[in-house]
């Protein structure tokens, strides 16, 4: 059901030399693991994980923006798909793993907003900027730009609110189309194009408002 | 710069003809898919409007950006076994054993329940507002029969019609019982609470077992 709309990323496989009982099972019929995993086959529903691990991994990671918690969700979501194998209805794993992956990173990212809303003494939290592209001909110069556009933009996203950020993340970061985020975030694709449209234009005053940011930024995505 | 929901253009930079759109439709028609079906009149009107074309490109730097900050993924396996926490609950190679049901059938309980109550109370307040063998105020009904306690606790009178006047209340849901006392009006009034604070917990809980058990809704 759902596919890569521009394959920016690279979706291919991941499949670790280590797991040759899981390569041996991969053979299988997706059908076919799934039904042997429904009767409880553990080693055919490590197949299922081996096949798509990495793309949940890379879900995950972009929506929350943070590896080490993206891990954690990406196992939680494994654990939660074999605890609910036999309520999966038979039309696409990999829809039915994002959701339930997609639904994990919704669950922290509101938990994460929850804490900092309750807690008395909570400081407003710089968030910390993973620019992955920063290349090794860079100049210190750059370099720090580079590092200061990142928590600049790690910032404004952080003040989004959660839906909107993910809707965003999901559309331009994973490029899924509008149909695709409605159907794994369970809203309506009029609510998901506001949601976009609503975060972008914030973005874009945050970020774009004055000339000299935006010649940083424009110069940036040239880099 | 224009509030980025709306930009309402001079002519000088709109060549592109008639009123710029929403920015939430440019940022729609940023997202249109490859080689899907295009609005040819937003089309020509962005050709032709400088802000439009900022707008769009401003879009476009926003999306680099988002995609080059995407912190890198760093692979390992997943791979879940018999030890891995959560997953105490199935066994390896057994078969699964059916969740036993109690949260629908205790919603499903306390629904009837709720129903049931409100279905009666709504019958009693048709009827006059007063339940089965309650009293209301100093008048009590005995088999359609009003009567009243003249300062003799126990003794009642029959009531004359003045004395009925603006009292309220036929007793056609009476049952011949006689209560002096509306305890059970009260009960009557704990069972319903009970029964929605039973409903709505068990709601909640039935929500996330099912939640739990399919994580993809």
């Amino acid at each position: 059901m759902f596919s890569m709309r521009r394959g920016r990323r690279d979706r291919s496989e991941w499949s670790p030399a280590s797991h040759e009982q899981a390569s041996a099972s991969i053979d299988l019929s997706e059908a076919e693991l799934i039904d042997r995993s429904t009767r409880g086959d553990l080693d055919a529903y490590n197949a299922i994980v081996e096949r798509y691990q990495s793309a949940v991994l890379l879900h995950c990671t972009a929506l929350l923006r943070d590896a080490p918690l993206a891990e954690d969700v990406t196992q939680d979501t494994f654990v939660k798909a074999w605890l609910g194998l036999k309520r999966f209805r038979g039309d696409s794993v990999r829809s039915w793993l994002m959701r339930i992956a997609t639904n994990g990173c919704l669950d922290v990212l509101r938990q994460r907003t929850r804490r900092a809303t309750d807690s008395l003494d909570a400081h407003p939290v710089e968030p910390v900027a993973v620019w992955s592209s920063q290349t090794k001909e860079s100049s210190p110069e750059e370099r720090s730009e580079q590092t200061e556009l990142a928590a600049r933009l790690e910032t404004a996203l952080s003040q989004l609110p959660d839906e909107q950020r993910v809707a965003l993340l999901m559309s331009d970061v994973l490029g899924y189309d509008y149909v695709e985020i409605a159907a794994l975030t369970d809203t309506a694709i009029g609510t998901v194009k506001s949601r976009i449209s609503r975060a972008r234009a914030r973005l874009r005053l945050d970020l774009l408002a004055d000339a000299d940011s935006r010649e940083h930024f424009e110069r940036y995505g040239r880099s | 710069m224009s509030s980025p929901g709306l930009h309402n253009l001079n002519s000088e930079h709109n060549r592109g003809g008639g009123e710029c759109p929403a920015f939430e439709t440019l940022s729609a028609w940023f997202d249109r898919p490859a080689g899907g079906e295009e609005d040819s009149a937003l089309r020509d009107h962005i050709d032709g409007c400088r802000q439009c074309q900022s707008v769009m490109q401003d879009l476009s730097i926003l999306r680099t950006a988002l995609q080059r900050s995407t912190p890198p993924a760093a692979m390992r396996s997943f791979r879940i076994g018999t030890d891995t926490p959560g997953t105490t609950g199935r066994p390896n190679a057994s078969p699964i054993s059916p969740p036993i049901p109690v949260f629908p059938v205790a919603a499903a309980i306390a629904a009837i329940l709720v129903i049931a109550l409100i279905a009666g109370e709504m019958l009693f307040s048709s009827n006059g507002g007063d339940p089965p063998g309650s009293v209301s105020g100093d008048v009590l009904f005995i088999d359609g029969t009003p009567y009243t306690n003249d300062g003799n606790e126990a003794e009642f009178n029959a009531a004359s019609a003045d004395d009925m006047n603006g009292l309220g209340g036929d007793s056609a849901g009476s049952t011949g019982e006689s209560r002096t006392d509306g305890r059970s009006f009260t009960g009557w009034r704990i069972s319903q609470i009970l029964a929605v604070v039973l409903f709505l917990a068990t709601s909640t809980l039935w929500y996330r077992y099912r939640r739990n058990e399919d994580p993809g809704r």
